[in-house]
């Protein structure tokens, strides 16, 4: 012990007092290619198992996004998916076509934005719940993953035509979005199903007086056929070095077919999300959506309400409660963990779903699991499903 | 030799006829271009001196004469899943916006991005506007290249609670004001990470560091080598550096 101690102190000093590491200088650093057509293009594939309808299910899809500039003021985009899934049960099996995005971009002059054809058009500063998003409506094809993010990867944009104009830190966006055919039951194939996000006509204008502070905002009302309506506020705020706040809110009025009571109601999502230095983030948020009965087991519809908050990606639930985290780099600097928790916050349902991803520079794989609970009438265990697991993959081509 | 006195007096004047500030401000100069300008850079992380994940950027950027601030827009080249997503640092506001489903985030200045850099290290910044300045003491230091420099080591404290960091150890070369290291602290003191600004090449006008190699401060053996490259003046239109314009960027 005499020696040893001394021994392990003087290692400790030398180590303390050596240079660190530094890489050798690099060459000249290359510059990024930029070709024409700018974009991306992955391979997709997943299967899922679990006690739900159906029990197994596969899928394999190709995914791109292109974008051309043909001169400094004109370009267009295409951004498309097609799905050919496999279900374990007779005749499961189909192909689908997700035409996310097709339009011709105008810049005619510096500050504005000319974009005509389908294009994604989103608000929101919350972060699974929208109320300010009035373009969501049965845009969503598949609910592959609770992951939000992949989840908008999927959505269908609106027809239309849209004019963005950004001057002294303020902006205006307008979209007019024409009916061009009803919303058929079962459309096949590669339909590209314009009468999923154009079955009304439909306007939105968004204005932002930009920053006033750490305080950022903005201001959307939206209109159209059958009397629908919208008006709401997105406010975000930066908390210190490493809290962002917000809050969506938003005043609703829709057609009767559409879901929601007679009226008027209200729909709001706020929260906070907050990340360590260690690259951990955890994000609660709250929302009420006044679309929902109170209680969804003691309403005269709970499977319509249930099946109207799907086609809208919003709660099943009038309050509810979601809690949010990330980890990366956990235990590996290639490893995600990303955890989900909802809870409904009137009645004993939640649901919990988790997943662990390896990503590298090409490639991903993820592990997924999702646990419901709850009564059969309650968002969460209306449809019988308890558990799930899903792998998926993708290659970046 | 010197008493600590004599040792003061001798600075002194040092302190009076080149404000500690300015000498903070002359070394953002010899980082930032005055012009608006675009780059490139390459960020390559290394764990046991072994080269492990490697990103593309482009960034743009231009001075905000209200703020003396840059306002920062980052295009992700790479890898191929981040492809030309975008990161916009506009004061206060940092947001993250994926052209593929139009969705924007907002994020703190702590979210990390590659490796060891954070939002708040990629992007351009004058320190000077963010950090006060005091003359610690004048030191010779080991640089990124292994050479020893006559350096002013100057202590920075963040002059508002949305900086990058709480605390700075700036060593700045006497005579050039070139940056040579920065230890980046955490309110608590702990040292969150060790950059060194080597590699100096004409770029836009004047010598500039090519790289910065940022060492974590609990773990050495991981290191992150932030390269730049290609520096262009560039016309950069306003509404790149607006959140709602970021859905209208093309280049």
């Amino acid at each position: 012990m005499r020696i040893l101690f001394p021994t392990l102190l003087a290692f400790g000093l030398v180590v303390m007092g050596q240079e660190p590491w530094l890489p050798p200088t690099a060459p000249e650093a290359p510059a990024p290619e930029v070709s024409e057509p700018q974009g991306t293009l992955f391979l997709e594939g997943g299967a899922s198992l679990g006690d739900g309808v159906p029990q197994r299910s596969w899928y394999l899809g190709l995914d791109g996004r292109s974008t051309w500039r043909w001169s400094p003021t004109l370009g267009a985009t295409l951004n498309a998916r097609v799905d050919r899934d496999w279900m374990s049960r007779p005749g499961g099996a189909s192909t689908t076509l997700t035409l996310r995005e097709a339009f011709l971009a105008w810049r005619p002059k510096e500050g504005w934005a000319l974009d005509l054809g389908r294009m994604q058009v989103r608000e929101g500063v919350a972060l699974g719940f929208n109320p300010t998003d009035g373009f969501r409506r049965d845009a969503l094809l598949a609910w592959r993953t609770q992951d939000f993010n992949r989840l908008r990867e999927s959505r269908l944009g609106v027809v239309g035509l849209r004019l963005q104009v950004v001057r002294e830190g303020r902006s205006l966006a307008l979209v007019l979005a024409p009916r061009i055919r009803e919303n058929e039951a079962d459309p096949r194939g590669y339909d590209p199903r314009f009468g999923r996000t154009n079955a009304a006509a439909r306007w939105s204008l968004r204005v932002s007086p930009g920053s006033l502070g750490p305080l950022y905002g903005s201001v959307v009302v939206a209109g159209g056929e059958g009397g629908r309506s919208l008006a709401g506020l997105n406010l975000s705020a930066g908390l210190g070095r490493a809290t962002v706040a917000y809050l969506e809110a938003a005043q609703v009025k829709r057609p009767p077919e559409e879901g929601g009571p007679e009226g008027r109601f209200h729909q709001w999502a706020g929260g906070a999300t907050y990340t360590t230095p260690w690259r951990q983030s955890l994000s609660l948020e709250v929302r009420r959506n006044g679309a929902q009965p109170r209680r969804l087991s003691e309403s005269t519809l709970p499977l319509e309400a249930w099946s109207q908050a799907l086609r809208w990606q919003e709660p099943a639930s009038r309050d509810s409660l979601l809690l949010h985290g990330t980890w990366d780099r956990l235990l590996s600097d290639f490893l995600t963990l990303q955890a989900l928790w909802q809870r409904d916050l009137r009645e004993a349902t939640s649901m919990a779903w988790g997943e662990l991803a390896y990503r590298r520079t090409r490639a991903s794989l993820g592990l997924a699991l999702l646990r419901q609970t709850g009564a059969p009438l309650t968002a969460f265990g209306l449809t019988g499903q308890r558990w799930a697991a899903t792998l998926t993959f993708r290659w970046y081509l | 030799m010197r008493t600590p006195l004599a040792l003061l007096l001798a600075l002194a004047p040092l302190a009076a006829s080149t404000p500690v500030q300015q000498i903070l401000a002359a070394s953002d100069a010899i980082r930032n271009p005055a012009e608006p300008f675009r780059l490139s850079l390459t960020l390559v992380e290394y764990r046991d001196k072994k080269q492990q994940d490697t990103a593309q950027l482009v960034v743009y950027a231009r001075m905000n004469p209200g703020r003396g601030q840059f306002d920062n827009l980052v295009r992700f080249m790479a890898p191929a899943r981040d492809r030309n997503k975008l990161l916009l640092k506009n004061g206060n506001d940092i947001w993250f916006f994926d052209p593929a489903t139009q969705a924007g985030l907002r994020l703190s200045p702590q979210q990390r991005l590659l490796g060891q850099a954070s939002n708040g290290d990629v992007v351009t910044v004058n320190l000077a506007q963010d950090y006060r300045a005091e003359l610690e003491q004048e030191e010779t230091i080991t640089d990124g290249e292994g050479k020893p420099r006559q350096c002013w080591k100057l202590k920075l404290s963040a002059l508002r609670s949305d900086v990058s960091y709480f605390k700075v150890d700036y060593w700045v070369e006497k005579g050039t004001h070139r940056p040579v290291k920065g230890q980046f602290l955490s309110e608590s003191g702990r040292l969150l990470k060790t950059a060194y600004y080597r590699k100096f090449r004409p770029q836009l006008g004047r010598e500039r560091p090519m790289e910065t190699v940022i060492i974590d401060g609990m773990d050495p053996q991981w290191v992150t080598c932030m390269q730049y490259g290609d520096y262009q003046p560039k016309h950069i239109p306003e509404a790149w550096l607006r959140k709602d314009g970021l859905a209208t960027f093309q280049d």
